[in-house]
This record gives structure tokens, sequence and C-alpha cells, in this order.
């Protein structure tokens, strides 16, 4: 999950250096014998894209593909291959963290690729590009057919050859034409790029496959999918962006779901890989069956599907000023930010909007004669949100993206107009901010409503030496209400802290023209907590805030659910708000199908998007003691699912405490 | 919080989300007071009906907390959006029957709402409170605890003849959506009693029955309460399914369940 903001900052020299140790830390965390080896190769490639001339777009793809090796495994049904020291740098952020529009690349042929792409309307010079990286593509492709031939796979080999002048006959030559493409996208530094909606994609191949078959090929290709998980990787272990968008309700007010929803749903429960991961578009209309399977799955413990709520997000995408047909069609970026493929260029994890980052010097300069009630203290710290979301959208509003002509492309818009989607050729030009700590931030303000101006236990002046003393500060995380309960105050003050950061942005536009969105979902609870004082919720300096929408004190899941569904979401507050909940196997296990009731009221309820850890704390706790017992103990962190032994210690601490929360034992 | 007055409730405890107190997603309430001692009981801070303090550590805490009716009210709705499918409000405690007539607004208000409303007890209450619950409760879990008339008398402080004829009265108005059965060596488990319980239920084949074994998890409670627990042990699973095997010999409709 790449922060554009501390990209943009980065020299060329030292993105380089940030790469190789970035990746270099990764693979030491599961290789430490290749280490040198991987450092080396680092090198290699950072000398290989340094000699190659940049001037004409698209002569570095070429040349990736040129020298990108191959290697086939005998009995794989699907060719997949990543080159991982074969890989594109650039001294410009990347365009990333969207999915594809795999659409065309999943049914025609190259040469209806470059039909499209290279036809007479298009301008010269990106008609010259686009020419330049198909004719490299096919020139790859050919290159495969022969190795594979050489191999004696030949069915392999026709399926690859197939692609250069057939449209694809089934949902193999589908899945193939998309794993070769989704190499392409890893190669070329295009991280964290989703599926998209792969059930919807392939309808048209289900007529004629039983399921039995559809299940095996889908699993060979989720299988692919997981492979060279650590170059996928990001920041964490696991970050690969490898998302696939189950079901939706179209336009007509039915629900769209298939086979392909199903088994994908299956494969995931079965398999029991952090990659692919899923993500179920929900609807009070869609199937109580397809309901339960997906409960099926979220109960395996490997954290998918994510769920998210068509019936919410698209009238709220509609609202922002999407056109109506494209928001039936959306996905999300690689966890919860919704746009729409193939239309949007939308980055949207460009900063971090931190609610409780005013509060150290906020409680500085508290005096009470300045504040007679809490309003006025209130709308004080709102506009301190204000401020800083509006220099968080200004300070992204800036950045300047590398030139993309692989991902120009597949965005009709950019071809029409012949302009790069660098340079905001795609229909959507919008950007995203995150946003930590709302429920430290509304706990904290609660607790001095409450203190400070109810009972009068202490003046603001007071508020910072309380503080400094154990027994009342141990005492600040239990007053209620807090944030995650379904009172009006905890509801209207998490709303007002929200709505001003949701003001901060509204009248920022970015470069192309585009406006920006905020959801209160973020990867940065453990780093930016760690920048963050003591606040007076009960919170350590430095210690992680908040994990997305999340129950701190044992709230029912009907009253967090009841709460998130309480917030106003409208004017951008979309950017991906998750509902985070943690739970005991046997607990789901045992009430299966209250459960999934549940998830069906909660859904008619308003939840925006929902995740769960479906996993006990004395499994957690006995993985951190004995991590060699529990290698495929898979968890869901930030939006996506991981291995737990690769994640850092914060990590696991956090959410072993939140499990003990969640069974009453803390 | 608000202090007693005689607009004012005390109530034990208020869980939202309860999976097992009934059909569908329930809120289950907590009433202090019960008529009845049962030893191995796993609330005890609900017996009394008054506010229970105690100390952990350097904190202090209270089980119980008075509402007025509206207060109550607003809190059992919340949750009207995931009542559907059967689920709705369960009143347990205590003995949830004992104070039952004094909430009568708010369980006819709800009633209104259409609101499913059931309540876990032991019928060891007077015609009167039996009579209101049966007259508005949409139906009742009723334990069966020791039907010895010496061992009820001596370890639970009931009368048996009482617990039978509210059980007829229950099974009459076909409001008993089903029996459940503590197991606790020696009070309910043992010979004598496990025949008389096999005998009771063969007049009420139609009901079907959970059997559990009783746990020592509220010991923890006890402490902090600074009371003592009593000495039984947790029944082997082995003896469970015995008596689960006996009950299925006997055509009588069981299911284990953890409690």
């Amino acid at each position: 999950m790449h922060n554009g903001k501390k990209i943009k900052t980065l020299s060329k020299a030292g993105r380089h250096l940030h790469m190789a140790k970035n990746r270099a830390w990764k693979k030491n965390k599961i290789v430490k014998q290749k280490n040198h080896q991987y450092y080396a190769d680092i090198l290699k490639n950072i000398l290989f894209t340094k000699l190659i001339d940049d001037k004409q777009p698209g002569q570095q793809i070429v040349h990736m593909l040129k020298k990108t090796k191959m290697h086939y495994e005998r009995g794989n049904r699907f060719y997949y291959y990543i080159d991982e020291n074969v890989s594109l740098w650039s001294d410009k952020p990347v365009i990333h963290n969207l999915p594809l529009d795999y659409t065309l690349i999943a049914h025609a042929s190259l040469k209806e690729i470059k039909r499209v792409a290279c036809g007479k309307k298009i301008s010269k010079e990106m008609r010259i590009t686009n020419e330049n990286i198909l004719s490299a593509v096919e020139e790859y492709l050919l290159r495969c057919v022969k190795y594979l031939k050489n191999l004696g796979t030949l069915d392999a080999a026709e399926r690859v050859s197939r692609i250069i002048t057939e449209k694809s006959r089934n949902m193999e030559d589908a899945l193939q034409r998309i794993l070769i493409w989704n190499q392409f996208l890893h190669q070329s530094g295009h991280t964290l790029m989703g599926l998209g909606r792969l059930d919807k994609i392939l309808d048209r191949y289900c007529e004629g496959l039983s399921n039995k078959e559809t299940e095996d090929i889908l699993t060979d290709f989720c299988i692919c999918l997981h492979r060279h998980y650590i170059f996928k990787s990001q920041a964490l272990l696991g970050d690969t962006g490898q998302l696939i968008v189950l079901g939706g309700l179209e336009e007509d007010g039915s629900y769209f779901c298939n086979n392909i929803t199903g088994a994908l749903l299956d494969i995931i429960s079965r398999l029991n890989l952090p990659d692919p991961k899923l993500l179920l578009r929900v609807s009070a209309s869609m199937p109580r069956k397809l309901a339960a399977k997906a409960c099926s799955c979220i109960v395996k413990g490997n954290g998918s599907p994510l769920l998210s709520n068509d019936d919410l997000i698209i009238p709220l995408m509609q609202e922002f000023g999407y056109e109506k047909e494209d928001t039936y069609g959306y996905c999300t970026s690689a966890c919860w930010e919704p746009l729409i493929p193939g239309k949007t260029m939308d980055q949207n994890n460009l900063d971090n909007v931190i609610f409780a980052g005013p509060m150290a010097d906020f409680l500085n300069v508290l005096e009470q004669s300045k504040y007679q009630n809490f309003e006025s203290l209130l709308n004080d710290y709102c506009k301190e949100i204000e401020k800083q979301a509006k220099r968080c959208a200004e300070s992204a509003s800036a950045i300047k993206w590398k030139e993309d002509p692989l991902l120009t492309m597949f965005y009709p818009d950019c071809l029409m107009y012949g302009r790069d989607i660098s340079e905001g050729g795609a229909r959507y030009n919008n950007y995203g901010l995150l946003s930590v700590g709302l429920s430290n931030t509304a706990d904290a303000l609660l607790n001095i409503k409450k203190a400070v101006y109810e009972e009068k236990k202490f003046t603001l002046q007071e508020l910072k030496d309380v503080m400094k003393q154990e027994e009342i500060f141990k005492k600040l995380s239990s007053v209620s209400p807090h944030f995650g309960d379904d009172s009006d105050i905890a509801v209207q003050v998490s709303q007002r802290l929200f709505d001003a950061a949701k003001a901060g942005i509204a009248d920022v536009r970015n470069s192309f023209g585009g406006r920006f969105k905020i959801g209160l979902s973020s990867p940065g609870y453990v780093d930016c907590g760690k920048k963050i004082p003591e606040t007076p919720d009960g919170r350590r300096a430095g210690e992680p805030l908040g994990v997305h929408i999340s129950s701190m004190h044992g709230q029912a899941y009907t009253e967090l659910v009841s709460f998130a569904a309480s917030l106003d979401y409208s004017r951008g507050g979309f950017n991906g708000n998750v509902v985070d909940i943690m739970a005991a196997p046997s607990f789901i296990e045992n009430n299966f199908e209250k459960f999934v009731d549940f998830l069906q009221f909660g859904i008619k309820r308003g939840f925006f998007q929902m995740q769960m850890n479906v996993v006990s704390s004395s499994i957690l706790l006995e993985a951190q003691k004995h991590p060699e017992k529990f290698t495929g103990l898979i968890v869901r962190v930030w939006g996506f699912s991981a291995y737990f032994n690769d994640l850092p210690e914060e990590y696991k601490n956090l959410l072993i405490r939140r499990a003990l929360q969640n069974e009453g034992k803390v | 919080m608000i202090e007693e007055t005689s607009d004012s409730y005390l109530i034990g405890n208020i869980q939202r989300f309860c999976l097992q107190d009934g059909p569908g997603i329930r809120t289950t309430v907590f009433l202090k007071g019960c008529g009845i001692r049962c030893p191995w009981c796993a609330n005890p801070e609900n017996l009394d009906n008054k506010i229970v303090h105690y100390q952990t550590g350097s904190k202090p805490g209270a089980y119980g907390k008075y509402y007025t009716i509206d207060q109550l009210r607003e809190v059992l709705l919340h949750d009207i959006p995931f009542y559907s499918s059967g689920g709705g409000i369960t009143w347990s405690g205590g003995e949830a029957l004992l104070t039952l007539p004094k909430l009568g607004r708010l369980v006819l208000d709800l009633k209104e709402y259409g609101i499913n409303q059931g309540a876990e007890t032991s019928v060891f209450v007077s015609d009167e409170q039996l009579e209101f619950a049966a007259e508005n409760l949409d139906w009742f879990i009723v334990d069966i605890k020791i039907l010895q008339p010496e061992g009820c008398l001596k370890f639970l402080k009931g009368d048996i003849k009482q617990y039978i004829r509210n059980v007829e009265k229950l099974a009459d108005k076909k409001k008993i959506l089903c029996f459940r059965i503590p197991l606790v060596e020696p009070y309910t488990y043992n010979d004598e009693n496990l025949t008389l319980i096999i005998g009771f239920l063969k007049k009420y084949q139609q009901i079907p029955v959970e059997i559990f074994k009783v746990h020592r998890l509220a010991e923890k409670k006890y402490n902090i309460l600074g009371r003592r627990m009593d000495s039984y042990t947790e029944l082997s699973d082995e003896r469970l399914e015995q008596f689960y095997e006996r009950l299925k010999k006997n055509n009588i409709d069981v299911e284990i369940i953890q409690m």
C-alpha cells in the first residue's frame, strides 16, 4: 500500500534503495540464506533499467518483454511466470492500486487489442507507442509458444498461441490471457493491481462447464496467482493487492452472481491461501445461499471475503459524480476503495488524515475561559481536522505520475482523446485519502465532555496533569459512551469529526480537476500511532490507533453495525469504511444460520463494508510462541489476508489484544 | 447513571446479539432476584434484587444498573432490524418471571411493537407471576433441575409441586419452546433424579430437550464477589453422552448444547 506523497519525495537513487531495501527486507524474512543473492539480483536489475533510453514512451516495456526469461513447471494448466529480475523502476510514482479492466484482454485476441489501441482514430504518437508495445507482446508470446513446444507441452503452447490471433474459446483461454497481462503489470512496476469482477467477466464461459470443471480450472488459476507472493507484496508480506471482486447489484435492481461466484468462495475456503483475496459485493437482494457460502468462507479464517454493500456504495458514488451506469460496475482497488475499472485512474491512498494528530497541541492550549462549553471545544477541534485534511489533499494534488502507455491502452477515454492516463486521460481522475484514529479522538472528546463539562471532575487545564496519574488514565478507557456505541452522542461526535475532514477536502481539486474522497479505514493504525502522544481515551503514547471501525469496548456486533450504519458517508466519505470484526471460530460454527441472518440484516441496516478475523486468542497466542506449528495460519490485517507468522510483532500483539477483548478476557 | 426511584428498575445486565437464548438474534435482559438457590448458579450477582459491588484489583465495579422504562425501551429497540427471523427479547435472570410483572408496561409495549419475547425460567414463581408471563410472552425455555421433592427443597429451596403445576400450565398453553437440563453431580446428575426426569419428559414428548454440563467459568465471578463457589466437579463427556443416549432410547428429542 504505497503512500504517493512518500514516493513523490524520494529521489531517484533513494527510490532504488527504497525498493531494494523493501524487497530485501521482505525476502529476508522468508529466505535469509538467499539474501546476498537477492541484493545482487536487485543491483543487476537497477543497472539494466538505467541503460535504457526512456525518451520513447513504452521503450522500457518493450525492452522488459525482450529480456524476460521463460519458466514453466510441467503439469501446470497455465503458463505464469514473473521474471523478478527484470522489472521496471521509475523516478516518478507509477499509477497503481487499481484493477485493470480485463474484459478486452480476457475475450479478445492480441490482434483485436491492436485494432482497438492502434486504430486510425488514435493519435499518431499514441498509435506508434501502442504498436511498439503490442508488437513486443506478440514477440514475447511467440517466444513463449516456442519455449512451451520445446518442452513438449502442446496444450499450453496452443493456448498461448491462440492469444495472438483468436478470441478466447473457453474459460481456460480467458484466464491464461489474464495471467499473462497480470505478469506484465507486476513486472512493469504496477503494484497492488486488482483482478476485477472475474465472475462477471468470465460469465460467458460458464455454459457447458460442469461445476467440477469450473472449480478445477479456477483452482489452478488461484494457485498461479499465489506464486511470486514475496515479490508482489508491498509494505507487508501479503499486501499484494490481488483482489477478485465477486457478485454485485445490477442497474435493473437484480443481483448478479453465477457458478464462478460460488466456486471462488469454495476454492478460497478450501485452499486456505492468503492470495488471491476476495471481495463480495453484497446487497439486500442477494440470495441467502450466497450469503451462507460467504459465511462458510469467512469461518475458515482466511480473511476473505471482504463484504462491500452495494445498496449504500452505488448511490454514494452517483452522488459524488460518477455516471449511474458506471457505478454498477464498481470494483475496489487493492482493499476497500471503490472505483471503476477502465474508467478511473483514481489513486486512493495518497495520505492519511490522522484524527488524533492535533490532540497534543490542542491539549497544550486548552483554556477553560475559551471553552465555556463542549460545543465550542469540539468546533475548534473540527477546524483543526479540516485544516489537516485540506493540507493532505493539497499536497497530494501536486503529484506527477510516471507516463504509463501500458495502462493507457486499456482506457477507452485515454485512447479517444490521445491523452496518457498519467496526464488525466481517464474518464474520472479523483484522488482518495485515508483516515485513522477517529475512534481514539471521538473517545477522548467524549471523555472531556463527561469529565470536564458534565461531572466537572477537573478543569481543562488540569486535564494534562490528570493524564499523568496512572489510575485515572487507565479509567479513561472505560468511560462510556464510546465510539462504536449506537448512542446518539457517540454517533454525533464521530460524525462531526468525519464531516470536518470531508469539509477540508471538499474544495480541493487535483491537477486534473479531479475531486477528493476520504474513508474511515487505513493501514496506518500502527505506524501513525507510533507518532501520536498519549490521548485522553486511555491510549498510551506510541500505541496503535483504533483499527478502522471496530469495537474497542466489547460492543455487540449488532451495536457496532448500527453505529457504522448511522454514520453519513455522503459528500465524498466513501473511500472505504470497513467494520472490522474479531470472532472466535466456534462462535460462528455453533450459530451458523443466525450468523447468516446477522450478515443479511446488517446489509439492510446499512453497514458500508465489513471484514472479519475469525480466530481465537488461544490460537494466536500459541502461534506467537510456536510459529513453526502454525505456518498456515492466516489473519486479516489492513484490508488484506496474510500469514500470521509473516507479520511484525506489533501487528501480532494488536491482533491478540483484540481477540482477547472480543472474548471478554481483558 | 440514574438512582433508584419509583420510576426506575434495577437490571442486572443487557446483552445484545445473543444467539443461544431462543430463536433468531436476541437481546437478553438479566433481571435481578431469584426464588431458588442452585448451588452451581452461574449468575450469583443476580440472585438478590440489589446492586452488587465488587473490586478487581484497584478497579471497583458494580453488577446492576437502574433504568427507567423509557430508557429500557430505547435500548431494547436498538436491534429491531436484527430481530427478523424470529429474534427479539429474552428475559433471563435471576428468575425472570419474578420481576417481569413489575415491568408490565414495557412488556406490553414490546408486544405492541410485535417483538418476539421469551423467558428462560425455572418456574418457581407464584400463580400470578406465571399467569402474567404466560399471557404476554411467546415462549419459555424451562429448566429441569432436581425433581426429587426433598432434594429440590434441600438444595434449591424450591417447592416441587409449584414447579410441576407451573410446567403443566405452560405446556397446556403450548408455550414451552424447550426444556433445558443443567447436568451437575450430584445435584441433578444422580440415578434417581435422571430416572425421574425421563419419566417427567415422557409426559411432554413433543417438547425438545437441551442438555449441557455445568462448567465452572463463574468461579472468577464468585471470587470477586467474595463468595465461595460450590465444590462440584464438571461432569465428564462420557457421562453426558450416557444420559444423552438414555434420553434418545426413550424417544426424547434431545440435543447437547454448550453453555
